[in-house]
C-alpha cells in the first residue's frame, strides 16, 4: 500500500493515541488490523515510533538540558521507591536463546541480599568496584531521565565456583528523588548522573558545587546533600560525608521496623543496620532521628540534631568498646574535632538553626500559583502578560495587581504573545527597522503610581533574543529619553531598569533626590544577559542602597539617598524608553526578547524574597515525623 | 585484568554507539514509555553480563536486537494476564521489520535534528516542554496555561510536521 497523505493522518491520529494512552478499544482494533496485515503500516509506525523515542532520547535528560537559564527542574518528591525483596534479574534460559548467544555459567540465585563479598574476595571485588565505577558511568550517560526498573542484584555468599573475571554486578541502594539547581563538579574524573531520577548504586559518589540532591535509601532513610559537598555511599544504610552538608531523616517506625527485619550476614562486614553518616572526623549513628551533618574542610563536623537523637563517636572509634559515645538530642549540636566532641545547645536566633536545608523545596510550575506567590508580595503593579481572552481587549496588557494600572500594547503586527515563564510572556521584537517608534513593540501604562517614600523593588523575568552593541535596551522604566536640546536630564524619571550602553549589561538607573545625579548600578560587561533563556531580574531600593539581582543572586549593588519621587516623567514604558511628559512618545531604546511577570513593589523586598520569586518557592509546608507535626 | 579492561571499553563503546537504536527497537515493539524504559534498563544490563559471549567483530546491534526482542517476549509472557494490544504475530513482523529498517530509520534521525529546528518557535518550545521535562501533557497544559485537548492536538500536529519535513528531507519531492 503506497500511503497517501489521509491514511497517513489516520494511521498517526491512531499512533500518538496510543503513545498517550489515549487509545480507545475502536482506536486499538484498527491499528491491530493495520498493523498485521499491511507493511507499509508498519513501516510509518516504526518511522512515527522512532521519532518519539528519539525526542524522549536526545531532549530528555537531567537538569540543564534543553532549558539552560531556567531554575533547574525538579523531580517529583517522592516516597522511597517500593521494590520486591529478594527480586532477582531474569537471565535468558538456554532453551530460549539461539545458538550463538550461549548461555555463559553464571552463580545461581538465591534470595538471600548480600550487599558487600567476604574478605576472601577484596582483590576481585576492588577491580569490579573500579570497572563498575566506568561502566556505571556508561550506563548513566544513556540513562537519560528515564526510569529505571529497580533490579536488586541478588547473590549468595560469593562461592568458589564464581569466575575472578566476570563482569561486576551492580548494586543499588536506592534512588535520586529530587533535585534543585544542582550544579555538578566539573571534576573529570566524576560524571553526574543524568536522570534525576537515577537508582542508586553501592559505591556512588555524588560531588555537588551547589544545589539540593535528595537520595532516598531503600530503607526508607532520606538524605537531602547540600552543595558544595561530596558524598559516597557506602552502604545500604548510610555513606561518607567528605566536604560539606546533609541532612538525613530516618523515622523511629522504619528504623524499629528495619531492626526487626535486618538479618545480616555474619561474613558482612558492615558494622550496623543502622543508618549512619561517616566523616573525616566522626561517626554520627541514627537512633531514630533527623539530624544534619557539616564537615568544613578543616574536617571538623558538626552535627545538629533537629528530631529524636543520634550517637556521635570520633572517627575510627566506631568499633571500640571504650570509645566515647556522646548522644546528641533534638535542639543539640556535636562538635568533633579530632578526637574531641563538645556538644551545645543549638543557638536558635543565630545562623546555625537554619543552615540545613530539611526538605526539598517545592516548585510552582502552575502560573496561577506563580501569581499566587507574587500577589502575597502586594506589589503596586503586576503584569503577568497573558494574552486576554477576548479579542477586543488585545491591545491591554491588564494589571493583576488590585490598582489595575492596564497597560497599553503597541504591536505592530505578529504574535504579542508566545510562552512564558509561566504562562505567556509579552513578545517584543524591537524596533523593527529602526526608523522610528511607529513600528516598534513596546506598552505604556499611563498614571503609573510612581513610589513616594523611597522604597521601590521591579521583579521580573525576561528573555534577551537580540543584543544590540550600540542601543540600550529597556525592561521598563518611569524614564525619560535624554534630549540634549532640552537638556532634560534633571526631568529623567525615577529608574531604567535593563541593558546599559554599549556593554549590554544589566543596569538600574535612579536619580538621587538630592542633585538628581544619576546613580547607576550594573552586573557588569563580564557577565553579560545569556541569549535566549529565561533569566529573573530584580532590583531594589531601600533609602540608602539600591542592589541588583539575578536569578536570586545579587550581583551589585551601590549607595544612595533614596528615589527621586516627583518624577515629571508620567508613564510606565515596558520595552523600551518613553519621551517625557504626557506626550508619552516611545523613542527609543527598545528590548529585543520576552517579559513575563513584571512586578513592581512600593517596598523594598528582602533578599529571600527574591530569591523565591526566583526559584517560584512556596514556604515548605509542615511535616508530620513520627506521628506529630513538624515545621521545617 | 587488562583483558577486562579492553573488555569494558569495547562494551562501553559499542553500547554508546547503539543504545539509542537499541531503546528505538524495544519502543516500536513496547509502546507504553515507561515500560520501555524499564526494559532498556534491563537489557543493558544483560548485554554487559553477557557482553564475555560476544564474537568480537560480529554484529553487535544485531546481537543486542535479539537479546531486546527476547526481553520483550519475556515482558510480554510475564504480563500475558493483562489485556494486550498487539498480537504475538504483530510483535514478531515488527521487529523483523524493525531489524530491516534501522539504517532508514537512522538516516531519518539525523534529518530530525534539521528539522526541529525549522519549527515555528512555539512548536519547538512546546516539544521542548514535552520531552526534555519528560512531561506528560496534562502537565504541559498545567504549565503553558492551556487545555490539555489543545496541547494534545498540538504536539500531534508537530508530529505529523516533522515527519513529513523528515520524508521531504531524505526523500525530495516523490511520495510516499
Amino acid at each position: 500500500m503506497t500511503y497517501s497523505p489521509p491514511q497517513f493522518e489516520e494511521l498517526a491520529d491512531l499512533v500518538w493515541a496510543l503513545a498517550n494512552d489515549r487509545l480507545d478499544a475502536d482506536g486499538a482494533a484498527g491499528l491491530r488490523l493495520l498493523l498485521e496485515s499491511d507493511a507499509a503500516s508498519r513501516r510509518v509506525y516504526s518511522e512515527l515510533m522512532d521519532q518519539f523515542a528519539l525526542l524522549e532520547w536526545e531532549r530528555g535528560g537531567g537538569e540543564g538540558r534543553g532549558m539552560v537559564g531556567l531554575p533547574a527542574v525538579d523531580a517529583s518528591i517522592g516516597t522511597a521507591v517500593e521494590h520486591p525483596v529478594g527480586a532477582a534479574v531474569e537471565l535468558p534460559h538456554p532453551s530460549d536463546l539461539e545458538p550463538q548467544i550461549p548461555e555463559p555459567p553464571l552463580p545461581s540465585l538465591s534470595t538471600t541480599h548480600y550487599p558487600l563479598p567476604t574478605s576472601d574476595f577484596v582483590g576481585s571485588w576492588a577491580f569490579s568496584c573500579m570497572v563498575s565505577a566506568v561502566i556505571m558511568g556508561v550506563m548513566l550517560l544513556v540513562f537519560w531521565a528515564m526510569k529505571v526498573t529497580h533490579h536488586q542484584h541478588i547473590a549468595e555468599a560469593p562461592s568458589q565456583s564464581a569466575p575472578s573475571d566476570a563482569m561486576p554486578e551492580m548494586v543499588f541502594v536506592g534512588r535520586i528523588t529530587g533535585m534543585v539547581d544542582v550544579k555538578w563538579s566539573d571534576d573529570p574524573r566524576f560524571l553526574p548522573p543524568l536522570s534525576s531520577r537515577a537508582y542508586v548504586p553501592l559505591g556512588r559518589k555524588y560531588i555537588l558545587d551547589s544545589g539540593l540532591l535528595e537520595i532516598t535509601y531503600d530503607s526508607g532513610a532520606k538524605v537531602i546533600l547540600q552543595g558544595p559537598c561530596s558524598y559516597e555511599v557506602e552502604s545500604t544504610a548510610g555513606g561518607y560525608l567528605a566536604l560539606g552538608k546533609l541532612t538525613a531523616r530516618v523515622e523511629k517506625e522504619r528504623s524499629e521496623a528495619r531492626d526487626q527485619k535486618s538479618d545480616p550476614s555474619p561474613l558482612s562486614p558492615l558494622p550496623s543496620p543502622l543508618f549512619s553518616v561517616r566523616t573525616p572526623t566522626a561517626v554520627v549513628t541514627d537512633l531514630g532521628t533527623e539530624f544534619g551533618v557539616e564537615v568544613g574542610h578543616d574536617g571538623i563536623t558538626e552535627t545538629q540534631v533537629f528530631v529524636g537523637e543520634v550517637a556521635v563517636v570520633s572517627a575510627g572509634e566506631e568499633k571500640t568498646a571504650e570509645a566515647e559515645r556522646h548522644i546528641v538530642r533534638a535542639g543539640q549540636l556535636a562538635r568533633v574535632e579530632g578526637k574531641n566532641i563538645l556538644v551545645t545547645a543549638v543557638d536558635r536566633a543565630g545562623a546555625s538553626d537554619k543552615r540545613f536545608f530539611r526538605a526539598l523545596p517545592k516548585r510552582i510550575r502552575n502560573p496561577d500559583v506563580y501569581a499566587k506567590l507574587v500577589l502575597s508580595l502586594q506589589p503596586v503593579a503586576y503584569y503577568r502578560m497573558e494574552r486576554p481572552r477576548a479579542e477586543a481587549d488585545g491591545k491591554v496588557v491588564f494589571d493583576s495587581a488590585h490598582g489595575m494600572h492596564h497597560g497599553a500594547l503597541h504591536n505592530e503586527s505578529g504574535l504579542p504573545y508566545l510562552f512564558g515563564r509561566f504562562g505567556d510572556s509579552l513578545n517584543l521584537r524591537g524596533n523593527l527597522r529602526g526608523l522610528g517608534p511607529e513600528i516598534a513593540d513596546y506598552v505604556l501604562v499611563p498614571n503609573y503610581p510612581k513610589a513616594v517614600d523611597n522604597q521601590l523593588t521591579v521583579a521580573t523575568w525576561v528573555m534577551l533574543l537580540d543584543r544590540s552593541k550600540w542601543n540600550w535596551a529597556t525592561i521598563a522604566g518611569n524614564w525619560s529619553h535624554y534630549n540634549l536640546r532640552e537638556q532634560l536630564q534633571q526631568l529623567r524619571g525615577q529608574f531604567f531598569f535593563g541593558l546599559y550602553g554599549d556593554d549590554n549589561d544589566l543596569s538600574v538607573i535612579i536619580l538621587s533626590p538630592g542633585d538628581r545625579s544619576e546613580i547607576i548600578v550594573r552586573e557588569g560587561a563580564s557577565k553579560p544577559l545569556p541569549l535566549g533563556q529565561w533569566q529573573h531580574v530584580a532590583f531594589v531600593v531601600d533609602k540608602s542602597i539600591v542592589r541588583l539581582y539575578r536569578n536570586g543572586v545579587e550581583v551589585a549593588s551601590k549607595p544612595c539617598d533614596g528615589l527621586t519621587v516627583d518624577s515629571p516623567v508620567s508613564v510606565l514604558s515596558i520595552g523600551c524608553v518613553a519621551s517625557d511628559g504626557a506626550d508619552a512618545t516611545p523613542k527609543s531604546c527598545y528590548w529585543r526578547g520576552r517579559i513575563d511577570e513584571l512586578a513592581i513593589f512600593h517596598s523594598a523586598l528582602s533578599a529571600d524574597a527574591i530569591r523565591r520569586l526566583y526559584r517560584c518557592e512556596t514556604p515548605a509546608p509542615p511535616r508530620r515525623f513520627n506521628g506529630k507535626e513538624v515545621t521545617p | 585484568m587488562g583483558n577486562q579492561d579492553i573488555d569494558t571499553k569495547e562494551f562501553v563503546a559499542l553500547l554508546t554507539r547503539y543504545s539509542r537504536r537499541i531503546y528505538s527497537f524495544i519502543r516500536v515493539l513496547v509502546p507504553n514509555q515507561t515500560d520501555a524504559e524499564d526494559l532498556f534498563q534491563d537489557v543493558s544490563i544483560t548485554l554487559w553480563g553477557k557482553y564475555g559471549t560476544f564474537r568480537k567483530g560480529s554484529d553487535f546491534r544485531a546481537w543486542a536486537f535479539q537479546i531486546a526482542h527476547y526481553k520483550v517476549l519475556n515482558f510480554r509472557q510475564r504480563q500475558s494476564r493483562l489485556p494486550r494490544l498487539f498480537t504475538d504475530d504483530i510483535v514478531e513482523k515488527l521487529a523483523g521489520d524493525r531489524l530491516l529498517l534501522d539504517d532508514a530509520l537512522e538516516a531519518r534521525s539525523h534529518a530530525l535534528a534539521d528539522c526541529y529546528q525549522r519549527l515555528r518557535l512555539e512548536d519547538r518550545e512546546l516539544i521542548d516542554l514535552r520531552y526534555t521535562e519528560a512531561a506528560t501533557v496534562p502537565s504541559v497544559a498545567a504549565q503553558t496555561g492551556r487545555s490539555v485537548d489543545y496541547v494534545y492536538k498540538a504536539l500531534r500536529r508537530i508530529h505529523g510536521e516533522l515527519h513529513r519535513c523528515i520524508d521531504e528531507t531524505i526523500h525530495g519531492d516523490d511520495p510516499k
